[in-house]
């Protein structure tokens, strides 16, 4: 009861915080699988026989299996949707995002397959088997691949965000000019919007380069050559550099918003 | 041909217009007929009228002075309100914690769903324990 009850209340606790990321399909595959966790905590406190306790369990335990293979497809539905509306996306790195799509497709068929194997399976030992091997699975290779899509998605959002932080920040600074401003007054914040913006850049870069890695050997020769022509230190990971120029985005846009509020009170 | 004759005609002294045809026909001369307006009808006329006037040039000003103004305001609102309540909506948007957070999400899920799978799965679990306890 107790386990149940634990994973339930993480399972919880992230339906609250990240989960808000998500699509509805996938909350909605979420949810059932809490409700289908919770049913499996309420039969250790019911007062049944052995053998119904056991009947009832299994039923159960087949449920949550179905469920958690449905939460895995919606998943990398959002994923794989979320994959191939992505622009701006380098010409050599469009092979590996091609690469990681037939990955997602692949897997949306294997757990089509999984669910119609669960679907014939009815004794304890062959739910824990197919349990187990489905968390074999996920562990050996879903989690690893569903790692570099989100990657991917994380570094071509970014420069997204990017591109849209420089188109801003020259709007600022061709409009900040028709302002009774003085030029000694709003240069430095533009000055300090575009130096953070170039480190930005420069962070988003690195973190592109890294994604190279996850080409398979035989494309990754050649666009590893190409890519490692962006200067580059490895030490970071791809997430702390994503980060890391998000964050600097952020500081641009502060400086921006100190230059509309300077704007605002000369103006007033 | 005669009787023919007399019996039409006493057919047609009985026709007689409609009673719509009466009314509108009397509503038209009716308004055709100019009106003697009294003196303080006239007044209250005039007074209509250029209370009319006064209110068409009053609201047409207005207008101008807005457009005027709102010329003079819309510059020196391209870098003020406008653009700051722009740039605070895309900082709540691009906040690297919602960025992130998604790729939080899946690892967080991976995790979890490892440990129902684990739950589920249960024999081998118990076994590892078992075996945990043997070795230590």
């Amino acid at each position: 009861m107790k386990k149940y009850l634990s994973v339930f209340l993480i399972i919880a606790g992230l339906l609250s915080q990240e989960a808000a990321a998500q699509s509805e399909a996938v909350r909605s595959a979420r949810e059932e699988v809490i409700a289908t966790v919770d049913k499996l905590a309420e039969i250790q406190e019911q007062d049944l026989t052995p053998e119904a306790k056991e009947r009832e369990e299994i039923a159960l335990k087949k449920t949550a299996l179905q469920k958690i293979i449905n939460l895995s497809a919606a998943e990398t539905l959002d994923l794989k949707d979320k994959l191939a509306s992505l622009t701006g996306v380098e010409t050599q790195l469009i092979s590996l995002q091609d690469q990681l799509l037939t990955k997602l497709e692949d897997y949306l068929a294997y757990f089509d397959d999984t669910n119609r194997a669960l679907e014939i399976i009815s004794r304890r030992e062959e739910i824990q088997n197919l349990a187990g091997d489905f968390k074999d699975w996920r562990e050996v290779s879903y989690n690893q691949e569903l790692k570099k899509a989100i990657d991917f998605i994380l570094v071509f959002q970014n420069k997204s965000l990017l591109k849209t932080a420089q188109e801003r920040l020259i709007k600022f600074a061709s409009e900040v000019r028709k302002t009774k401003l003085v030029r000694e007054s709003y240069q430095p914040l533009l000055n300090e919007a575009a130096r953070n913006l170039r480190e930005a850049r420069e962070a988003n870069n690195r973190a592109l380069s890294l994604l190279g890695d996850y080409l398979e050997k035989s494309l990754a020769g050649e666009v590893l050559t190409k890519l490692n022509s962006i200067p580059q230190t490895r030490e970071p990971s791809l997430r702390e550099l994503v980060e890391t120029s998000l964050t600097k985005i952020k500081a641009a846009y502060k400086s921006l918003i100190d230059l509309a509020d300077l704007a605002r009170k000369t103006t007033r | 041909m005669e009787e023919k004759i007399s019996k039409l005609l006493k057919i047609c002294r009985g026709i007689e217009p409609s009673e719509e045809f009466k009314e509108r026909s009397r509503r038209l001369i009716l308004s055709a007929i100019p009106r003697r307006l009294s003196v303080l009808e006239i007044i209250k006329q005039e007074l209509r009228e250029n209370l009319k006037f006064s209110l068409a040039l009053g609201l047409a000003s207005l207008l101008i002075f807005i457009m005027l103004g709102g010329i003079n305001w819309g510059n020196k609102k391209q870098v003020s309100n406008l653009e700051s309540e722009e740039l605070l909506s895309e900082i709540r948007n691009i906040d690297f914690q919602i960025q992130l957070g998604e790729a939080k999400y899946f690892t967080e899920s991976a995790e979890e769903i490892a440990a129902l799978l684990g739950e589920i799965k249960e024999t081998d679990d118990q076994i590892n324990t078992v075996l945990d306890q043997i070795i230590f």
